[in-house]
């Protein structure tokens, strides 16, 4: 069932607009507190906006603006929510835990325990139905109460960051066990994390203080941002320019030639995007005055050291140095470098929107 | 995982052990605790000393004893009744409700602690004795409480309430509402989700305070003599008829006292026997 | 090293506690009244609640006439007072509501001299001022439509109610049995019993609020108040008990409604 919504919480700043497709999953890309769990709180009913209106399919799931007050309570919604924290019900053991849904419902108890096992074992968690909550590891927690979300048996299932409180292997199968919960589910995900929305959303809606900056098909939204944002979640330098026959002209004039990703028209606005695999600094003796093609000159703006590199923002670009290179150069926040651009490995492509100053 | 215990406690919903942190008491907690148990022991051990031990059994099974204990019992088990049904919701209003004047309603609801219990059944019989503020109302419906067993149960009440409130809304308020709302967006409606997770989680709360209110109600003394009157197997209960044997015979008295300690310490320790009573297994 | 904090909190919580117990210091019993005349002989006086007014009134006397003496009250029931001193308390004077109590005291010879009777009371209705329930005499109580509150048998105003209802042979039904006089005036001057048995001198003390009833053969119930000096006391203990049985202190009692012996 699609789902369309929008929302302002002015005490949040979130004012946001979003379309789930039936049967996809939405990532709801965004750095902690950019409003991804504020928007999924107004969808599950816990978060009362300050106006807003939804609708699930044909119908009105709430409705708050002007001359309207449609608010139910978030046991009459067709929302599911799953959390950080699996929240099990510490006094009931795993499988009364996902039979909690069924019984709400009024089915009889061992009807909700017969429905319960088979959502146990969906997230192939079986063994742990007579386990109590405090015997059970994060992940086995999060896998019951991803049967238990499931047991609800809702059109639309809210993930707010199910992934980020587990350590590295439970969280591996815990991912597993959401991408197949999520094939053919309409859902939305909210995650921080550029691999799991690679993983497990079919579209991403990238989310900016408050708002939603870009939004499409996952593959599309990653390999080509449109938001300085969006490109420094998905690990790629973007940088704006205009469009030549063969390229892009960057705006201190040097020109890029590579490779056009649509038919954008000579001389209007275009994006540059590239991985940190094709861009090298230049070192210091090797600058030339002028620009030449296929450089960037800017300052730096952060660093960061890794095991075998040292990574350099400058210019919206991101390159690796290697430490031999880091040692000889040793640059700092704020020097001037030079940065040459792989062609190859570089895409241009239409601007679609103005960019807001990052 | 390096958390801390307690937070790891948080993080997972499991219990920690008094065992893993006993680490983080500081020095100097024990011999002042120790302090604090002695005064309490001492005057214990001191009036054991002075039972009665040969006639003991004599003592505390005269007719006026057994119908003193009998009415207790009675009486307070009913006060600690009436304490859960008033005092489960009043706690509950003040945890998770907003409403104008609240800090001015918390501290009313706890007035009967610190007022005097002689004050207290001054104030029951302004308000319900027979010249009281619903006296009036109470006659022309023919309700008469003067006297009876009916307003031993009401002072009980009276001061045995805020034990339960107090309790509770602590509790609640530790708590959180978060599984409730998780309980809602799994379709739970707010009467079920009361059932199955609220009153499960504040159970022990609820036994503890349910302690406390019955015990209160035990040792009640001197509201129900100020406002219900001392008769036998009415409204005289065991501390009245302590109150009453202490001129005459003083080691009635003690004994009777000590059955009350006992009677009291039964029921704690039933009421304790597991910290975490129905959540265990 | 490690000592430096442990001390501090342990001086802390020792000072805290001394000076909770040096404000409650400021005031050893509420209820003695302390008349201050410094460097003077201090006579401890420990009466029965009941004679609280007049005896008051007989120790301001008393110190206007012995400059050299000073009296300090503690007021409480007479059983309470007689195990005070049987438990060591520090009394010059007991004035006893009651010749039992003060007969333990003599039993633990504890007295100076033998003990004088010096007043007497008797037993009374009392009834809230509108009188309720229209009781005009002690038959009248017998009537279980009227709610009448007397002293528990073991206590001394109740032994002597029974004492009035086996002379006359009235059957009185209570419906409370109180521990005290006080606590039978208080449910008749709330209004919430109809009648009470109390003592002439509580009528009189418990003003407007409720008016007496005599009772015919309330003689056969006579309550004495024995007075004695306690052993080891100073010379003004007996001074103090002379005093209040000279016709000086017998005038203070008989205005707060005492019988003389």
């Amino acid at each position: 069932m699609r789902l369309r919504a929008s929302a302002v919480v002015a005490a949040r700043g979130l004012n946001a607009t979003l379309t789930v497709e039936s049967g996809r999953t939405l990532a709801l890309l965004g750095a902690n507190g950019s409003g991804k769990s504020s928007l999924l709180g107004v969808l599950a009913g816990v978060l009362r906006p300050d106006s807003g209106d939804a609708s699930l399919g044909d119908a009105e799931l709430f409705n708050l603006s002007p001359g309207s007050a449609t608010w139910p309570r978030p046991d009459e919604r067709p929302i599911g929510l799953l959390g950080q924290v699996p929240m099990l019900f510490p006094h009931l053991s795993a499988l009364d835990n996902v039979a909690f849904p069924a019984r709400a419902r009024g089915a009889s108890k061992p009807d909700a325990r017969r429905a319960a096992l088979q959502w146990l074992r969906a997230v192939d968690a079986e063994t742990l139905s007579a386990s109590r909550p405090r015997e059970l590891s994060g992940g086995e927690s999060q896998r019951v109460a991803i049967a238990r979300a499931l047991a609800a048996e809702p059109e639309i299932l809210l993930l707010d960051e199910p992934l980020a409180a587990l350590d590295v292997d439970s969280a591996q199968t815990v991912r597993a066990v959401l991408a197949s919960v999520l094939a053919e589910r309409t859902a939305i995900f909210a995650t921080h994390d550029v691999v799991d929305a690679s993983m497990l959303a079919d579209d991403i809606a990238v989310m900016h203080d408050g708002h939603i900056v870009e939004a499409g098909p996952t593959r599309d939204v990653l390999a080509r941002p449109q938001h300085p944002f969006t490109a420094r979640m998905a690990g790629r330098g973007l940088v704006a320019g205009v469009r030549t026959d063969s390229g892009i002209r960057l705006p201190d004039g040097a020109l890029v030639a590579c490779a056009l990703a649509d038919d954008s028209a000579v001389g209007s606005g275009v994006l540059l995007t590239v991985r940190p695999g094709s861009v090298r600094v230049v070192p210091a003796s090797a600058r030339l005055a002028k620009p030449a093609a296929n450089t960037v000159t800017a300052p730096v703006t952060a660093l960061e050291t890794h095991a075998e590199s040292l990574r350099i923002w400058a210019g919206g670009l991101i390159a690796d140095m290697n430490l031999e290179e880091a040692r000889t150069q040793a640059p700092r926040p704020g020097d001037v470098v030079t940065m040459h651009i792989d062609p190859v490995g570089a895409v241009v492509y239409a601007r679609a929107v103005s960019l807001p100053s990052d | 995982m390096t958390l801390m215990p307690d937070v790891k406690a948080r993080v997972t919903g499991r219990r920690t052990s008094p065992a893993r942190v006993a680490g983080y008491v500081p020095g100097w907690v024990l011999p002042i605790a120790i302090l604090g148990a002695l005064l309490v022991l001492v005057p214990l051990v001191a009036m054991g000393t002075r039972v009665d031990w040969a006639n003991f059994g004599t003592l505390v099974s005269s007719p006026s004893a057994l119908a003193a204990v009998g009415l207790s019992l009675r009486t307070s088990l009913a006060a600690t009744v009436w304490c859960v049904l008033l005092g489960v919701p009043m706690a509950i209003v003040l945890a998770r409700m907003d409403f104008p004047f609240k800090a001015l309603a918390r501290t009313l609801v706890l007035v009967p602690l610190v007022l005097p219990p002689v004050v207290g059944g001054l104030a029951l019989l302004y308000a319900f004795g027979r010249r009281g503020l619903l006296g009036g109302a109470f006659s022309f419906l023919g309700i008469d409480i003067a006297f009876s067993t009916t307003a031993v149960v009401l002072a009980q009440t009276f001061v045995a309430l805020p034990f339960m409130v107090l309790t509770l809304e602590s509790a609640l308020r530790a708590q959180g509402a978060a599984y409730e709302g998780v309980a809602a967006t799994l379709g739970a409606r707010r009467g079920y989700a009361f059932r199955t997770v609220t009153l499960p989680l504040m159970w022990p709360a609820l036994v503890a305070g349910t302690v406390l209110c019955f015990a209160r109600a035990l040792g009640e003394f001197g509201a129900t003599i100020t406002f219900a009157g001392s008769l036998e197997g009415v409204t005289r209960t065991v501390p009245l008829e302590i109150y009453l044997q202490r001129e005459v015979d003083p080691d009635a008295a003690v004994a009777l006292s000590l059955l009350l300690i006992i009677i009291a310490l039964v029921i704690v320790g039933f009421a304790y026997r597991r910290p975490s009573g129905r959540s265990e297994r | 090293m490690n000592l430096r904090p442990l001390s501090r909190a342990a001086f802390t919580f020792v000072s805290a506690a001394l000076a909770c117990t040096a404000l409650s210091a400021c005031s050893p019993n509420a209820d003695s009244t302390a008349s201050g005349h410094n460097g003077s002989e201090t006579i401890t006086v420990f009466a029965a609640a009941s004679l609280t007014e007049p005896f008051a009134q007989i120790a301001e006397n008393f110190e206007d006439e012995n400059p050299a003496l000073a009296v300090t009250m503690s007021f409480a029931g007479s059983a309470d007072l007689a195990t005070q001193i049987v438990e060591g308390a520090p009394a010059d004077v007991f004035a006893s509501a009651n010749e039992a109590q003060m007969q333990s005291v003599v039993d633990a010879g504890l007295t100076a001299a033998p003990p004088v009777i010096f007043a007497t009371n008797e037993p009374t209705i009392v009834v809230p001022a509108d009188n309720p329930a229209a009781v005009s005499s002690f038959a009248d109580l017998a009537n279980p439509e009227v709610a009448t509150v007397v002293c528990a048998p073991q206590v001394p105003c109740g032994a002597a109610e029974l004492a009035v209802e086996t002379a006359t042979g009235v059957d009185v039904a209570p419906v409370s049995e109180e521990s005290s006089v006080t606590d039978v005036l208080g449910k008749v001057t709330s209004g919430q019993a109809d009648a009470g048995i109390v003592y002439v001198t509580d009528v009189a003390r418990a003003g407007a609020a409720v008016i007496g009833i005599p009772i015919d053969g309330a003689d056969a119930a006579v309550t004495s108040y024995p007075i004695a000096s306690v052993t080891d006391a100073d010379p003004g203990a007996q001074a103090f008990v002379d005093y209040v049985t000279s016709p000086a202190g017998q005038a203070v009692l008989a205005d707060a409604g005492f019988g003389t012996p």
